[in-house]
C-alpha cells in the first residue's frame, strides 16, 4: 500500500468536490504538509483534500507542477537567469486572478504548507491595499461588515495609530 | 553569568521531602482507553486533538514528536487545561523545558500564579513569575523551585505541598500541535542558567502577591478544579472596550509545522560540561573525604545537590545507560529525544542530536519567535529616524507564539460561496502578519482600524520602521513648530511601541537610530532588555562622554558609532562583540576580553601617528581579520614600533590625506605587520595632489606570503602612488591590482569637470605606467 505509492510516484489528490487528480510525486512535494505525510508513510493512494475545491486544486497543481520542473537554488549556485525570469513572469501572470481566487488558494496554500505560494498570494494582497484607504481595502478583502469596528472604537484606533494618518 | 545561577534556590524546595527520582524510563501509563476518553471528558479536551493511551512499553522519555505526554495529576491537581494558557506557555519557552517533563506540583505554581495575579486584576507577566521563581530539576524531571536573592523572604504561596504519589504512571497523549511552540527536551544535566530577564516588573506587583500568603494546598483540588480555567480569566477582564484578549493559546491546525527549535532552545536538550564537570569535582572530593548525612545541611550549589540525588539513587545511574542502549536499538525513526542522565554517553548524545534534526525536518518557516520592539529608545530624540527590527529574516517568523485565531478551513466546497463571508479575517494571524509585513509601515499600521479582526494585527509586524525626515522637511527652518513636531514624533512612536503586541524586547534583533539622543540610562536600558539585540546603529546621534559596555549577558556582536557626537571613549569589554566601527572625533578606545573580535574600522579620527590607536587595539590585535584605518593626517611620522603585530589579519584597508607627492611606503609596514594578509587597500584623499617628483624609491624587501589583491583607490598617477604598486608588486605573489582613480574628497576648488579630467589622467598615467612592469599573472583591473 504505502510503499506501492511511493515506488510508483503518483500522488492522486481528491478535491472537495470529489474531483481526483493524479500528479507525479515530484509535484506534491511541492507541498510541505503532503511531503511529511508522504515520509510519514501515511499517505495512501488517495489523499483526500476536503477543503480545497477543484478550480483552487487545479490552480495549485499547476503552480506546483512549474515549480517543480524549475531548477531549485540549491541545487545549483549559478542557476541560468533566464529560468529565474521564466519562473517570476509564470508567478506575476498566476497572481492574475480575482481576490477570492487568490484567498482560496492561499488558504489553501497555507493548509498544503507550499512557502512559496503563501508568499506569492501575500505579496499579491499587499500589491493590492498598498496606499488605498481602509474603505477601499474593506472592499477589496471583503471584510465581515459586521465585524466593523464602532465609530468610537475606530476613531480610537485612529488616533492610537495617528503617526499613520499623518 | 545569569543572575540565575543555580544557587538561589530556595533550601525549602530541596527539604520538602520530594526525593528527585530517575526512573522517568522505567514508568509506563495504566490508564485504559475508557478512562482516558472519561478524563478527556471531564476535563474538556477536545477529541480533535486525539486524546489516547500511550502504545504499550512507552515511556515518557521516548515521548514521540508528534505528542504531548499528559499526566492527568496535570488536570486534576495542577489545573492545567486544554488549550494551554498562553502564560503557561511563556513561562515554559522561556525556561526551555517540555511540557512533560514538568512535575505537577510546578506545574500548579504556574497556574496559581496566573489565576492569583488576574485575581488582583493585573495579567501575569514572564519578569514577574521569574522574580518569584526558578526551573529546578528533580531527577527526570523539573519543577519550579521559590529564588531566593533580590526578594528575601517576600513569598506568594506557602509551599507545603510534600511529594505526590501515584502520578508517574497516569499519563496519555495528545496531539503535539495542541501547543504551537517549539519545546526543547531538556536534559537532566543541562545547564540551567536562564536567558537574561525579559524586562521590567512593577513594584506593585510584587506588593500585591506578596501581601497575603496563600496556601498552596486550598486550592489545588477544591474549587478551582470545578471551573473552567478559561472561563473563570475572562470574567475577570476588566472592560476595557478593547476586545477581550484570549488567554490560552490554541492548538495549531492539522498538518501545520511546529516551528523549529531555537539554537538556544537546543544548547538545553544535552549535558552541559560545567555541570558534568562540577559533579566530577564533587564525586572526586566524596572520595577523599568520608560521606556526609545528605540531610544535615543545605548543600552549597547545584553541584551538590545533584550529587545528592546521584548518592541517592547510584543505582539507577546505571540503569540510564541501559536506557540509553534502548535508544540505539529502536529503529532509526525513533522520536523524540530521550532524557540521558549517565554523564559517559556521547554516542547517545549524538543520536540525539540527530533525533533532534529529525524533529526540525518537518519544519517550514519559522524559527523563533519575534517580539517586537518595546525600545524606549525614542525618548528625548530629537526627530529622525528609528529603525528597530527584530528580524530581517522570513516574514514567516512572524508567528509562533500567539495565533489565536487558528481555525482553518471552514468553508465547504468553494462553489457558489456567498460573497458576504470574510474569508481573508478567517485566515490565521501568522498569514495575515505575512501580508502587513509587506506594506510600508504605516499603510500596516492603518489596517487596525479595518474591522476587529485586523484591529491589533499590526502588533505583531516584526520589523518597525519610523522615519521623521519626511517630517521635518516640511517644518522646514520654523524652529518653535520644530519643537513641537518632535515631540509629537516622540510620543507616536513611544505610543506605538508601547501598543506593540509584544511586550518584550526578547527577540529584538537590530535597532537602528539616526538622529535621536541616547543617554546612558537608555543605552544600558536597551542592552539588558534585549538579550537577542545583536545589531546596533547610531547614526548622527548625540550619545555620551564615556561609553563603557560588556558583560557576559550581552549579546551584541556589531556595534556601529557614525558622526555621533560627545563621545571621549569607548569601552567595551567582556562579551561576544565580533565588529566595530566607529567613524567621528578622536576618542580614546578600550577593548578587551572580546574573543570573538574580528573587524575593526576607525575612521575619520584624524588618528595621528602618534595617538595610541595601535596601543588601543594591542588587546585584541591577535584576533583581528579586518582593519580598517583613517589615517587622515598622516604628516606625523609613523612609528613602526608601536605597530602590533596581527598575526590573523586579512583585510587592510588605509585611508589616507594625500598631500603632494608625499611617499606611501612608510604605510607599508603596517602590512609588514600583517603577515597573513590577503587584501590591501589603501583609500587616498586627495589634498592637494601634485607630481613633483621623478626618482622611485624603493622600501626595503619584504616578503608578503598571502597577499593576492591590491586596490589603491584614489589613484593620482604620483610618484609616490606607482612606489607604492611596485613596492607591493616586487614582495608578493599578487594576483589581482585594482586601481580606482575616483577619490571623493578634498578637490580644493575643482569644479566637477576638472575631476572628470584627472581621473582619466590617473587612468592613462596608470595604463602608461604600470601596465609595462606588471608581473606575469596580475591582472590589471583599472576603473
Amino acid at each position: 500500500m504505502s510503499t506501492s505509492s511511493s515506488s510508483s510516484k503518483k500522488i492522486v489528490l481528491k478535491s472537495a468536490d470529489n474531483e481526483t487528480f493524479e500528479i507525479d510525486e515530484i509535484v506534491a512535494l511541492e507541498s510541505q504538509a503532503i511531503k511529511n505525510m508522504i515520509e510519514d508513510e501515511c499517505a495512501d493512494n488517495v489523499i483526500p483534500l476536503g477543503n480545497i475545491d477543484s478550480k483552487t486544486l487545479s490552480k495549485i497543481i499547476e503552480y506546483c507542477k512549474k515549480h517543480a520542473e524549475s531548477p531549485k537554488k540549491d541545487d545549483n549556485a549559478d542557476i541560468d537567469e533566464k529560468a529565474v525570469e521564466d519562473l517570476k513572469s509564470f508567478d506575476a501572470e498566476f497572481a492574475k486572478v480575482d481576490m477570492p481566487l487568490i484567498q482560496d488558494i492561499l488558504m489553501a496554500a497555507n493548509f498544503l504548507n507550499i512557502d512559496n505560494l503563501i508568499g506569492l498570494m501575500c505579496r499579491t494582497i499587499a500589491d493590492r491595499i498598498k496606499g488605498k484607504t481602509p474603505e477601499e481595502i474593506r472592499k477589496i478583502l471583503n471584510i465581515n461588515k459586521n465585524d466593523l469596528l464602532s465609530p468610537e472604537q475606530e476613531a480610537k484606533a485612529r488616533e492610537e495609530n495617528s503617526w499613520a494618518f499623518d | 553569568m545569569s543572575s540565575a545561577s543555580q544557587e538561589d534556590v530556595a533550601s525549602g524546595s530541596a527539604s520538602s521531602g520530594v526525593i528527585p527520582k530517575f526512573d522517568m524510563h522505567t514508568i509506563t501509563s495504566v490508564l485504559t482507553e475508557g478512562q482516558v476518553e472519561t478524563i478527556a471528558q471531564t476535563y474538556g479536551i477536545s477529541s480533535d486533538l486525539n486524546p489516547r493511551v500511550p502504545p504499550p512499553g512507552m515511556t515518557m522519555n521516548r515521548l514521540p514528536r508528534n505528542s504531548i505526554g499528559i499526566y492527568e495529576a496535570y488536570l486534576e491537581f495542577s489545573g492545567v487545561r486544554v488549550p494551554f494558557s498562553t502564560f503557561l506557555l511563556q513561562v515554559i519557552y522561556y525556561f526551555r523545558v517540555h511540557i512533560s517533563q514538568l512535575v505537577p506540583i510546578g506545574l500548579s505554581k504556574v497556574i496559581l500564579f496566573e489565576l492569583y495575579c488576574r485575581s488582583m486584576g493585573f495579567p501575569p507577566y514572564l519578569s514577574l513569575f521569574r522574580l518569584f521563581y526558578v526551573l529546578q530539576k528533580q531527577g527526570h524531571w523539573f519543577s519550579f523551585a521559590r529564588r531566593t536573592g533580590k526578594l528575601g523572604q517576600k513569598r506568594i504561596f506557602n509551599e507545603t505541598c510534600s511529594g505526590m504519589k501515584h502520578w508517574k504512571d497516569r499519563f496519555f497523549f495528545i496531539d503535539r500541535r495542541a501547543i504551537p511552540d517549539p519545546m526543547p527536551w531538556r536534559h537532566s544535566d543541562s545547564s540551567m542558567s536562564e536567558a537574561s530577564p525579559p524586562f521590567g516588573y512593577d513594584e506593585a506587583h510584587v506588593d500585591a502577591l506578596t501581601d497575603f500568603v496563600v496556601n498552596i494546598q486550598a486550592y489545588s483540588s477544591g474549587s478551582f478544579v470545578c471551573v473552567r480555567f478559561d472561563q473563570a480569566l475572562e470574567v475577570s477582564e476588566p472592560p476595557t472596550g478593547d476586545p477581550i484578549e484570549p488567554h490560552v493559546t490554541a492548538p495549531l491546525a492539522p498538518g501545520t509545522a511546529i516551528p523549529r527549535r531555537t539554537d538556544l532552545q537546543k544548547v538545553v536538550e544535552h549535558a552541559d560540561q560545567r555541570v558534568l564537570d562540577a559533579r566530577e569535582r564533587k564525586e572526586k572530593k566524596k572520595q577523599d573525604a568520608p560521606p556526609r548525612p545528605t540531610s544535615k545541611k543545605r548543600p552549597a550549589g547545584e553541584a551538590s545537590r545533584r550529587r545528592t540525588k546521584r548518592a541517592a539513587t547510584s543505582n539507577v545511574v546505571e540503569l540510564s545507560g541501559s536506557d540509553a542502549s534502548e535508544n540505539t536499538r529502536s529503529p532509526t525513526r525513533s522520536p523524540s529525544p530521550i532524557n540521558v542522565s549517565h554523564p559517559d554517553l556521547e554516542t547517545v548524545d549524538r543520536s540525539l542530536d540527530e533525533s533532534g534534526g529529525h524533529d526540525s525536518e518537518q519544519v517550514v518557516g519559522p524559527q523563533e519567535f519575534t517580539e517586537g520592539s518595546n525600545a524606549d529608545g525614542g525618548d528625548g530624540g530629537i526627530g529622525g529616524g528609528l529603525n528597530a527590527s527584530t528580524s530581517s529574516g522570513s516574514t514567516r517568523q512572524a508567528f509562533g507564539r500567539r495565533t489565536p485565531g487558528v481555525q482553518l478551513f471552514i468553508h465547504s466546497g468553494g462553489h457558489g460561496r456567498s460573497s458576504s463571508i470574510d474569508f481573508i479575517s478567517q485566515m490565521p494571524d501568522d498569514i495575515l502578519v505575512m501580508i502587513l509585513c509587506l506594506l510600508p509601515m504605516k499603510d500596516a499600521m492603518a489596517t487596525g482600524s479595518l474591522s476587529t479582526r485586523w484591529r491589533f494585527l499590526w502588533c505583531n509586524l516584526t520589523q518597525l520602521e519610523f522615519d521623521g525626515t519626511e517630517t521635518i522637511r516640511k517644518i522646514g527652518d520654523d524652529y518653535t513648530t520644530f519643537e513641537l513636531q518632535r515631540d509629537k514624533f516622540v510620543n507616536q512612536v513611544s505610543n506605538v511601541i508601547s501598543r506593540h503586541r509584544h511586550p518584550t524586547m526578547q527577540s529584538l534583533k537590530e535597532v537602528s537610530l539616526l538622529s535621536v539622543n541616547i543617554t546612558e540610562p537608555i543605552l544600558v536600558g536597551l542592552l539588558k532588555s534585549s538579550p537577542c539585540l545583536e545589531t546596533l546603529y547610531f547614526y548622527d546621534s548625540c550619545m555620551f562622554a564615556h561609553i563603557h559596555v560588556g558583560g557576559r549577558d550581552i549579546n551584541l556582536k556589531h556595534f556601529t558609532l557614525v558622526d555621533c557626537h560627545e563621545i571621549e571613549s569607548i569601552t567595551l569589554y567582556d562579551f561576544d562583540l565580533v565588529s566595530l566601527t566607529y567613524i567621528g572625533s578622536e576618542i580614546e578606545l578600550s577593548l578587551t576580553d572580546v574573543p570573538m573580535f574580528k573587524e575593526l574600522d576607525i575612521g575619520q579620527v584624524r588618528v595621528r601617528m602618534e595617538n595610541n590607536v595601535f596601543k588601543q587595539i594591542l588587546s585584541c590585535a591577535s584576533y583581528l581579520q579586518t582593519l580598517s584605518l583613517d589615517l587622515c593626517s598622516p604628516k606625523e611620522s609613523l612609528n613602526v614600533d608601536s605597530i602590533p603585530k596581527l598575526p590573523n589579519l586579512k583585510f587592510l584597508r588605509l585611508t589616507i590625506g594625500a598631500d603632494g607627492d608625499d611617499s606611501l611606503l612608510e604605510f607599508t609596514s603596517i602590512a609588514k605587520a600583517c603577515p597573513r594578509l590577503e587584501t590591501f587597500v589603501i583609500a587616498l584623499l586627495w589634498f592637494s595632489p601634485i607630481i613633483k617628483r621623478k626618482k622611485v624609491k624603493h622600501a626595503a624587501p619584504h616578503r608578503h606570503e598571502h597577499l593576492k589583491l591590491l586596490e589603491i583607490g584614489g589613484y593620482f598617477g604620483r610618484i609616490s602612488d606607482l612606489e607604492l604598486a611596485v613596492y607591493v608588486m616586487d614582495n608578493a605573489a599578487l594576483r589581482k591590482i585594482i586601481i580606482d582613480p575616483v577619490c571623493a574628497a578634498f578637490g580644493g576648488n575643482l569644479i566637477a569637470e576638472d575631476f572628470l579630467k584627472r581621473e582619466q589622467a590617473a587612468r592613462c598615467s596608470a595604463e602608461r605606467e604600470l601596465r609595462p612592469i606588471l608581473p606575469r599573472g596580475v591582472e590589471l583591473v583599472i576603473l
